[in-house]
C-alpha cells in the first residue's frame, strides 16, 4: 500500500496534471460551440467532445505513466533499494499497478466533475433561453427536452466502462513494460495494441464472411483476434449519450470482462516480473 | 560457531548475449564469507564482477550456480533482506519526495508504521546530518546529501548489514570524510558492512579486510594490514634534521647493513590539505 | 507466455463476439464505418473515430453536412449525411435531418431550378429521386431505432405530402401510433390517409368511427367532416351514422 500511495504521489507530484489543463480547454471551448447547430439538440456536441476526450485522455494518461514507471525505477536504480528491502516483487508490482488506477481514477473523476459543471451551466443557460422564446404551451416539453439532453445517470455506466479501458490498458503496457528494453518501445506496442484493439472487432466480421479475404489474412486476423482484447465493447458511452439505455446485466457483463483482461494482464505481469533479471 | 553475516558459496552467474551462442560469465564460481561485525571491503576493477555478486546477494538476479546466504537465510527468500540495508551506486530515489517522506517511505516498505517509524527517521536524520534538510525534496539536493539520505535509508530497518556500493563515488573530500567517519560508527555499533569501492585509500583505512575478485573470480583474500604492510621496511619520520645529521644516519645504517631506500621531504596529504583550507573559509 | 495468452484468447474471442451480440441488440456497436465514411474523415479522424471519438467524428462530420446545404451541394449533403448517420445511428436527430434535406430542401430546390436543368421532365425525375433518397434515410433509421415513433411519424408525413402514397403514409402513421411516445393525433392521420385510399373506404370508416367513439378528445373537425363523407360514400344507414345527433 505503501508503494501505491508512493506511485500517486510520483505521479501527482510529476506534471502529469497538465494533461487535464488541456480538458478543460477543450471542454469549455466545445461548450462555446454547442450554439451554433440548433438542428442537434443542443448540448449533444459538448457531451460528445466530452466524453470522447475523456475516453481518450484516461488512456493516454494511464499509458503514458505506466510506461515510465518501471524503465524510470531500473534507471534511477530506485528499484533496486526497494527489492533491497523485505519487499516481494508481487507487492512492488501490485503497488506500481494500483498507484496508477488511483491517478486514472482521480483523473477522471476530475473530468467528470468539470464536465458536469460546464454541462449543467450551459443547461441552465439553454433552458433559459427557451424559457424565453418558447410559447407557454409547448414550454413543458421543451424544457424536458432540454433536461433530457442533458445529464442522465446512465453516463455514470459509461463513465465506468472508461475507467476499465483505461485500467486494462494500464495494465497491458505495464506487462508490456515488464519485458520491453526502454519505454519508447512500451509506448509504441501499447499504442498498437489500442489501434488493433478497436479495429479488431470489425475485422472478425471480415473473417466470418465467407470466401471474400485469402487465408492468409484470415490467419492473420484469428491471430489478432486471439491476441488483442476487442477495446470497443467497452466504448458504449457514444450511445449512452443520446439516450441509449444500457441495461444492468449487459454492464455487468462487459465489467466483467474487462476484469478478466486485467486480472490475466496482470498475472501475466507477475510472471514475467518475478523472474526477470535486473 | 556464529552463523556468518554473508556466506557465499561456489558462485557462477552467466549471462546470455542476444544474437550469440557463447555466454559472459560474470561470477566464477565466488566463494566468500563475512563473519558478523566485520567491514568487508570487495575490490576489483569495473566489470569484475562486485556489482553481480551484490546483486545476487540481494536477491535481485538469480545466479547460475551455487547459493548466497545473508545469516543464513538464502538471498532467494524475501525474509533475507529483512537484516540488510543496501545503498547503490549513485542512488536517485525519488526526486519528489522530501528526505523525511524518503524515510518514512523506505521504512513502510520494512513494515514500520506510526511514531515508531517517525521516531526512527528523526533519529537517522540527525545521525547523518540532514534534520535541517528534511523538508527539502530530493531535487535539492546534493550529491553528498544524496548519499547520505541513502544511508539513511538503508539503515531505516535496523539492518545488522549494510552493502554499500561505491558510497562515496562523485563525492567531495569533505562529504566522503564524513561518510567514512558514518561507516566506523556503524561498525561501532555492531553492524556488518560490505563495502564496494575502488577509492583504495579509503578502503584501506575502514575495512578489516578486503577480497579482491578480477574476472568474476577472487584473486586475493586478507586482513588489510597484512596485505599491504612490507613487513622488512620502517618509515622514520623527522623534524628539524640537519643534512649532517641524516648523514650520518645513513651512514650508520650503511655500516650495520640496513640499506635506505629513499630520502624525501614528506608530502603533505592533499586530502587532508583540502579539507583545512575548505575548512577554514567556511 | 505467450501460448498462455493465445490460449486464452481462444477462450475468450467467442464469449467477446457473443458480448457485442448482447450489445448490437441492446443499441450499441450499431456504427459502420465505411470506406466512404473513411475517406471523409482522413486517416487521422477515422482512427480517431474508431478509438473514442466516434460521436464527435460524427458531429464533425454533421457540421460538414450543413456547410455543404449552406452551398446547396445537394450531391456532397447526401455523401455528409450518409456518414454522419453511419457513425452515430442511434442519434434519431440525425435520421430526421437528414431524410428531411434530402425529401424536402433537396427535392424542392432541384424541382425550381431551372437554372440548373431548363428540361422540366428532369427536373421532376431529379425531385422523384431525391424523396426516394429522404425515404431511404428514414427507412435505415427506422431499422437502428425500430422503437421510435418520430421516424414513421416523419415516413408518413413524406408519403402524405412528398410522395402522394396514401396507403403507406397511413400504415406508417399506424406504426407509429404503437410505439412509445408518439403523439396523439398519429391514429386519426392514419385513419384519414387510409380513406383516401380507393377500396380501404370501408376499413377507413371503421377506424374512423373507433375514434370518434373514444371520446370528445378525438372528435377534431377533420374527423367529423370525413366521417359524414365516408357514411355517404358507403351509403351507411341513416341509424348506423355516428354523425347523426339522434345516435347515442
Amino acid at each position: 500500500m505503501a508503494l501505491a500511495h508512493n506511485t500517486f504521489l510520483e505521479l501527482v507530484r510529476q506534471k502529469v496534471f497538465y494533461f487535464l489543463l488541456l480538458f478543460a480547454l477543450l471542454i469549455i471551448g466545445s461548450s462555446l460551440f454547442t450554439v451554433e447547430f440548433s438542428f442537434q439538440s443542443p448540448l449533444q456536441v459538448l457531451k460528445d467532445v466530452g466524453l470522447g476526450a475523456m475516453s481518450i485522455f484516461s488512456w493516454l494518461l494511464g499509458l503514458l505513466c505506466t510506461a515510465m514507471l518501471l524503465p524510470k525505477d531500473i534507471e534511477d536504480r530506485t528499484l533496486y533499494t526497494i527489492l533491497a528491502k523485505p519487499v516481494p516483487r508481487f507487492e512492488y508490482i501490485t503497488g506500481k499497478l494500483l498507484g496508477v488506477f488511483m491517478m486514472i481514477g482521480l483523473s477522471i473523476l476530475l473530468m467528470s466533475v468539470l464536465f458536469a459543471a460546464v454541462l449543467g451551466i450551459r443547461e441552465q443557460q439553454e433552458l433559459a433561453e427557451i424559457a424565453r422564446i418558447t410559447p407557454v404551451e409547448e414550454l413543458e416539453a421543451a424544457l424536458a427536452a432540454v433536461r433530457a439532453s442533458a445529464f442522465q445517470w446512465n453516463l455514470l455506466a459509461g463513465v465506468a466502462l472508461i475507467f476499465l479501458k483505461a485500467a486494462l490498458c494500464s495494465t497491458l503496457t505495464l506487462l508490456l513494460s515488464t519485458f520491453a528494453t526502454s519505454s519508447v518501445f512500451t509506448v509504441l506496442i501499447s499504442v498498437v495494441v489500442y489501434l488493433i484493439g478497436h479495429v479488431q472487432g470489425i475485422a472478425r466480421e471480415y473473417w466470418l464472411r465467407p470466401g471474400e479475404v485469402s487465408l492468409l489474412v484470415k490467419g492473420g486476423i484469428a491471430v489478432m483476434a486471439l491476441l488483442f482484447p476487442d477495446l470497443q465493447l467497452f466504448n458504449v458511452v457514444d450511445e449512452i449519450a443520446i439516450g441509449t439505455k444500457i441495461p444492468l446485466d449487459l454492464f455487468l457483463q462487459v465489467t466483467g470482462f474487462g476484469l478478466l483482461y486485467t486480472v490475466v494482464y496482470f498475472m501475466v505481469a507477475q510472471v514475467v516480473f518475478a523472474t526477470k533479471e535486473l | 560457531m556464529k552463523t556468518p553475516a554473508i556466506s557465499i558459496k561456489n558462485l557462477t552467474k552467466e549471462f546470455s548475449i542476444p544474437f550469440r551462442t557463447e555466454r559472459l560469465r560474470a561470477v566464477r564460481s565466488l566463494s566468500l564469507e563475512v563473519p558478523a561485525g566485520e567491514v568487508y571491503g570487495l575490490l576489483g576493477p569495473n566489470g569484475s564482477g562486485k556489482s553481480t555478486t551484490m546483486k545476487i546477494l540481494l536477491g535481485l538476479v538469480t545466479p547460475t550456480a551455487g547459493s548466497t546466504e545473508i545469516f543464513g537465510i538464502s538471498s532467494r527468500q524475501v525474509e533475507s533482506r529483512e537484516q540488510v540495508g543496501f545503498l547503490p551506486e549513485n542512488p536517485y530515489f525519488y526526486k519528489y519526495l522530501t528526505g523525511l517522506e524518503t524515510l518514512l517511505f523506505f521504512g513502510k516498505l520494512c513494515g514500520q508504521r506510526g511514531s515508531e517509524l517517525a521516531d526512527r527517521a528523526a533519529e537517522l536524520l540527525k545521525v547523518v546530518g540532514l534534520e535541517s534538510a528534511s523538508d527539502r525534496r530530493l531535487s535539492g539536493y546534493s550529491k553528498g546529501m544524496l548519499q547520505r539520505i541513502g544511508l539513511a535509508q538503508a539503515l531505516i530497518g535496523n539492518p545488522k548489514l549494510l552493502v554499500l556500493d561505491e558510497p562515496t563515488a562523485g563525492v567531495d573530500p569533505a562529504g566522503s570524510h564524513q561518510i567514512r567517519d558514518l561507516i566506523v560508527q556503524f561498525k561501532e555499533k555492531g553492524i556488518t558492512v560490505l563495502l564496494c569501492s575502488h577509492l583504495l585509500s579509503q578502503v584501506q583505512e575502514i575495512c578489516d579486510r578486503i577480497g579482491i575478485l578480477n574476472e568474476g573470480a577472487l584473486l586475493l583474500e586478507g586482513r588489510v594490514n597484512d596485505l599491504v604492510s612490507a613487513h622488512n621496511q620502517t618509515e622514520l619520520l623527522l623534524e628539524n634534521a640537519t643534512p649532517d645529521f641524516l648523514n650520518e644516519i645513513e651512514r650508520r645504517a650503511a655500516e650495520c647493513g640496513v640499506r635506505v631506500l629513499d630520502r624525501r621531504m614528506p608530502q603533505r596529504d592533499l586530502e587532508r590539505f583540502f579539507l583545512e583550507v575548505t575548512r577554514n573559509k567556511s | 507466455m505467450l501460448f498462455g495468452l493465445l490460449a486464452f484468447g481462444v477462450l475468450k474471442t467467442p464469449a467477446e463476439h457473443h458480448l457485442l451480440e448482447e450489445e448490437r441488440a441492446c443499441g450499441f456497436q450499431l456504427a459502420q464505418v465505411n470506406n466512404n465514411t473513411r475517406a471523409q474523415l482522413g486517416q487521422m479522424g477515422f482512427i480517431a473515430a474508431l478509438s473514442g471519438f466516434r460521436a464527435v467524428m460524427a458531429d464533425f462530420l454533421w457540421i460538414q453536412a450543413g456547410n455543404s446545404f449552406e452551398s446547396t451541394d445537394w450531391a456532397r449533403l447526401e455523401v455528409f449525411l450518409h456518414s454522419a448517420t453511419q457513425l452515430q445511428p442511434r442519434a434519431v436527430v440525425f435520421w430526421e435531418m437528414a431524410h428531411y434535406h434530402m425529401a424536402y430542401d433537396a427535392a424542392i430546390a432541384v424541382k425550381g431550378d431551372e437554372s440548373r436543368q431548363p428540361n422540366q421532365a428532369l427536373r421532376r425525375r431529379a425531385e422523384r429521386e431525391f424523396h426516394q433518397i429522404g425515404e431511404g434515410f428514414l427507412l435505415r433509421g427506422i431499422q437502428f431505432n425500430p422503437d421510435n415513433a418520430r421516424l414513421y411519424e416523419c415516413l408518413g408525413n413524406l408519403y402524405k405530402n412528398r410522395m402522394q402514397d396514401h396507403l403507406k403514409a397511413s400504415q406508417s402513421y399506424a406504426c407509429s401510433a404503437q410505439k412509445p411516445g408518439a403523439m396523439g393525433y398519429v391514429r386519426r392521420f392514419a385513419a384519414f390517409e387510409l380513406a383516401k385510399v380507393p377500396g380501404k373506404e370501408q376499413e377507413a370508416y371503421e377506424q374512423l368511427k373507433e375514434l370518434y367513439l373514444e371520446g370528445p378528445q378525438q372528435r377534431v373537425p377533420t374527423l367529423l367532416t370525413l366521417l359524414k363523407e365516408l357514411e355517404q360514400k358507403l351509403a351507411v344507414p341513416e341509424d348506423l351514422r355516428v354523425s347523426n345527433p339522434q345516435n347515442p
